[in-house]
C-alpha cells in the first residue's frame, strides 16, 4: 500500500496546521524568551538590555505578592474544589433515579459564559443584598466582606471558580465510575466488605489514575488564573488578589512594559512546563502517536 | 431510566435495609441542594430581570417580581445591540469553526492515513503543545495577531483556530478507527485523497465533528477574554465582550434589571445547544477528557 508518490500529498495535507502551530504556538514561545531580554514598545524599535528585565521583576515587591497570592490561590481551590467532583460523582452514582437529571444539572455551570458567572457571584458576594450574606444572616452570622476583605478574596475567587468548572470534572468521574465492572462489587460483598470499604478498595482505587490527571490540570489551570481577579476585584483589595497572570497583564498593557511581562511570562512558563510533561506523560497521549 | 438494572455500588439488595436507607436519604438531600446551588443562579438572573432596581436590591429580597417588567428585555435588546452581537458571534464562530474543521482534518487524514516523511516527529511537534500553559503566552500571542496585521479584525480568530492539538489527536483517533478498506476501495476506483476525506472519512465522522463543532461554539461563546484584547474596535464586538463591557467597565452601564436582561438573552444560546446536544456534550468531556 505504501507510495513514495503519495508523500508529498501528505506534506501539503499538513501544510496548515504546520504553518497555523508554527506561528501561533511555537513562535509566541520563543518570541516571548527574546522579549524577555529587550526594551519593547508595540510599533517602536527595541533594544536589548540583557538581563534587566528579569532583575526589575525580581526586585519587584509586587512579583512576590502575586507569587505568594498565586500559591495561596492554588491550595485554596485544591482544598475546596479538589474533593467535591469526587464526591458528588460516587453520590450521585448512589441514586436510582434522577441521575440523569443530575449529570445536566452539575454541568450547567460550565455551560455558563465567564463574564456572566461573574455578574451572578458579584451578585451572589454583595454585602448587603447578596445571596450568601442573606444565608449567613438566617444563621445570625455577621455579613462578610466578600470581595473587599484582603482574608477572604481569595477564598471568594476559588469558591466562584469550583462553582464554574466542577462539572466537567464531575461528568469525567461519573463516567470513569460507570466503567467499574459490577463483578468486582459483588464478589466483595460476598467477602462481607460494607459499602464504605468498597468504596475505599474498590472505586478510588479505580478513579486513582484519573484522579491523579485531575490534580495536575486543577494545578495547570489555577496556577494562571488571570480573568476572575482582573474583572472582580482588578487584584484588589490593595493588590490581596493580584496573580501572577495579572501582574504580567499589567506589566504589558498598563505599564507598556512587554519586556517585563516576557520577562515574567517565561518564568511562569517554566515553573509549568514540568508540571504539563507530566500531565502528557501521565495521560498517555503522548503513547497513542505512532499507532 | 434503567439504573437499577446495573449494580453499582451498592446491591438492589442493599438498598431495601434500614441503615443504607439513611444513607440514601442523605445522598438525595445532598443531590437536591446541588441541584439548587446549580441551577438557581441561571433562575435568579430570569426573575431579577424582570424585576425594578429597587426590587432588586431590595432586604429582604423577593424571589418572584411584584411586577413583571418585561421593557426591560426590550430596552437590553437595544442597549445591547443584540441583534448585531448575535450575528457578529454566529459570524465569528462559522470562520472559526470551518477554518477549525479544514485544518484539524486534513491535517489528522495526513497523520492516519497517508506516507508522510517524518510522520511520528511531526506528530509529536504538534502533540507537545498540549503541554504548554495557553495563559502563560497570552501576551506574546498578542503580539503575534499585531505583527501579523489581524488585530481588530475577525481573522484573529479564524486564523488561529486549526492550531489546537487536541482536536488533532481526537479526530486522527478516529479516523484510526475507521477500516482501512473503505479509503483503499475509492483509492482503487482512482479517487484522490481530497474526494476520499471529503467523500468517504468525512462523513463517516460525523459524531466526532459534531462534537467539536459543539465544544467550539461554547468556546468562542465563553472566551471573553482573548477576544476583548484583539477586538478593540466596537464594530467587530462579539456578546462576550459586549457583556463585558456593558458590566464591567465605567460609564454607559444600562441599569442593573437591564444588564440582567441582556445577560440572560446571551445564556440562551448556548443553554439552547446544551440542552439539544446535551449527549454529544456528555460524552464529548469524556472524549476529550482522556482515555481510560
Amino acid at each position: 500500500m505504501k507510495s513514495r508518490r503519495r508523500s508529498w500529498i501528505g506534506l501539503l495535507f499538513l501544510l496548515p496546521a504546520l504553518t497555523v502551530f508554527g506561528l501561533f504556538q511555537w513562535y509566541p514561545i520563543f518570541n516571548n524568551f527574546l522579549l524577555a531580554f529587550q526594551e519593547y514598545t508595540p510599533g517602536m524599535e527595541s533594544t536589548w538590555i540583557g538581563f534587566d528585565n528579569y532583575v526589575a521583576v525580581l526586585g519587584d515587591e509586587r512579583f512576590y505578592t502575586a507569587l505568594q497570592n498565586t500559591f495561596v490561590y492554588v491550595g485554596i481551590c485544591l482544598v475546596i474544589g479538589f474533593f467535591v467532583p469526587i464526591a458528588v460523582a460516587i453520590a450521585i452514582s448512589l441514586l436510582r433515579r434522577g441521575k440523569g437529571f443530575l449529570r445536566l444539572a452539575v454541568y450547567v455551570p460550565n455551560i455558563i459564559p465567564a463574564i456572566a458567572t461573574y455578574i451572578i457571584w458579584g451578585w451572589i458576594f454583595n454585602p448587603q443584598f447578596g445571596l450568601l450574606n442573606q444565608i449567613g444572616g438566617w444563621f445570625g452570622a455577621e455579613p462578610l466582606q466578600w470581595l473587599v476583605d484582603k482574608n477572604l478574596v481569595l477564598v471568594s475567587l476559588a469558591l466562584m471558580g469550583t462553582w464554574a468548572g466542577f462539572g466537567s470534572t464531575a461528568v469525567l468521574y461519573m463516567a470513569s465510575l460507570t466503567s467499574i465492572s459490577a463483578e468486582m462489587y459483588e464478589a466483595a460483598e460476598l467477602e462481607g466488605a460494607g459499602a464504605w470499604q468498597r468504596i475505599r478498595s474498590i472505586t478510588l482505587p479505580s478513579l486513582a489514575p484519573t484522579i491523579s490527571l485531575m490534580f495536575i490540570l486543577q494545578l495547570l489551570a489555577t496556577f494562571q488564573i488571570l480573568q476572575e481577579p482582573f474583572v472582580m476585584t482588578a487584584g484588589g483589595p490593595n493588590d490581596a488578589s493580584l496573580s501572577v497572570m495579572l501582574l504580567s497583564y499589567q506589566y504589558a498593557f498598563n505599564n507598556v512594559e512587554f519586556g517585563k511581562a516576557g520577562a515574567l511570562g517565561s518564568l511562569l512558563f517554566l515553573m509549568l512546563m514540568g508540571l504539563s510533561f507530566y500531565y502528557v506523560r501521565k495521560s498517555g497521549l503522548a503513547e497513542k502517536k505512532g499507532a | 431510566m434503567a439504573d437499577t438494572e446495573i449494580r453499582g455500588i451498592l446491591s438492589p439488595n442493599e438498598y431495601r435495609r434500614p441503615q443504607f436507607r439513611v444513607v440514601y436519604f442523605l445522598c438525595v438531600a445532598l443531590a437536591f441542594v446541588l441541584a439548587l446551588v446549580m441551577l438557581y443562579p441561571v433562575l435568579w438572573v430570569f426573575l431579577s430581570a424582570v424585576k425594578t432596581p429597587a426590587e432588586i436590591y431590595r432586604n429582604p429580597p423577593t424571589l418572584f417580581p411584584s411586577v413583571a417588567d418585561w421593557e426591560n428585555f426590550a430596552q437590553a435588546w437595544k442597549s445591547y445591540e443584540i441583534p448585531r452581537m448575535f450575528l457578529n458571534t454566529l459570524i465569528v464562530f462559522l470562520g472559526f469553526i470551518v477554518s477549525r474543521l479544514t485544518v484539524v482534518t486534513m491535517a489528522s487524514y495526513a497523520l492516519s492515513r497517508l506516507d508522510v516523511p517524518f510522520r511520528n516527529g511531526i506528530y509529536l511537534i504538534i502533540l507537545s503543545t498540549l503541554a504548554l500553559p495557553t495563559f502563560a503566552y497570552l501576551i506574546p500571542s498578542y503580539l503575534v495577531i499585531k505583527d501579523l496585521g489581524l488585530y481588530n479584525s475577525w481573522w484573529a480568530l479564524w486564523v488561529p483556530a486549526g492550531a489546537s492539538a487536541f482536536q488533532i489527536l481526537i479526530v486522527k483517533n478516529f479516523f484510526d478507527g475507521i477500516p482501512r478498506e473503505l479509503s483503499e476501495a475509492s483509492r482503487m476506483d482512482g479517487a484522490n485523497e481530497l474526494r476520499i476525506l471529503w467523500s468517504v472519512i468525512l462523513p463517516l465522522s460525523r459524531p466526532v465533528l459534531a462534537a467539536i463543532s459543539i465544544f467550539s461554539f461554547l468556546e468562542v461563546w465563553n472566551n471573553f477574554f482573548w477576544q476583548h484584547l484583539i477586538f478593540n474596535d466596537p464594530a467587530t464586538w462579539t456578546m462576550p465582550v459586549m457583556l463585558y463591557f456593558k458590566s464591567f467597565t465605567i460609564g454607559g452601564n444600562p441599569p442593573i434589571n437591564v444588564q440582567l436582561a441582556g445577560m440572560f438573552m446571551s445564556l440562551i444560546p448556548p443553554l439552547v445547544i446544551f440542552l439539544l446536544f446535551q449527549r454529544n456534550i456528555t460524552n464529548g468531556v469524556t472524549m476529550t477528557g482522556i482515555k481510560d
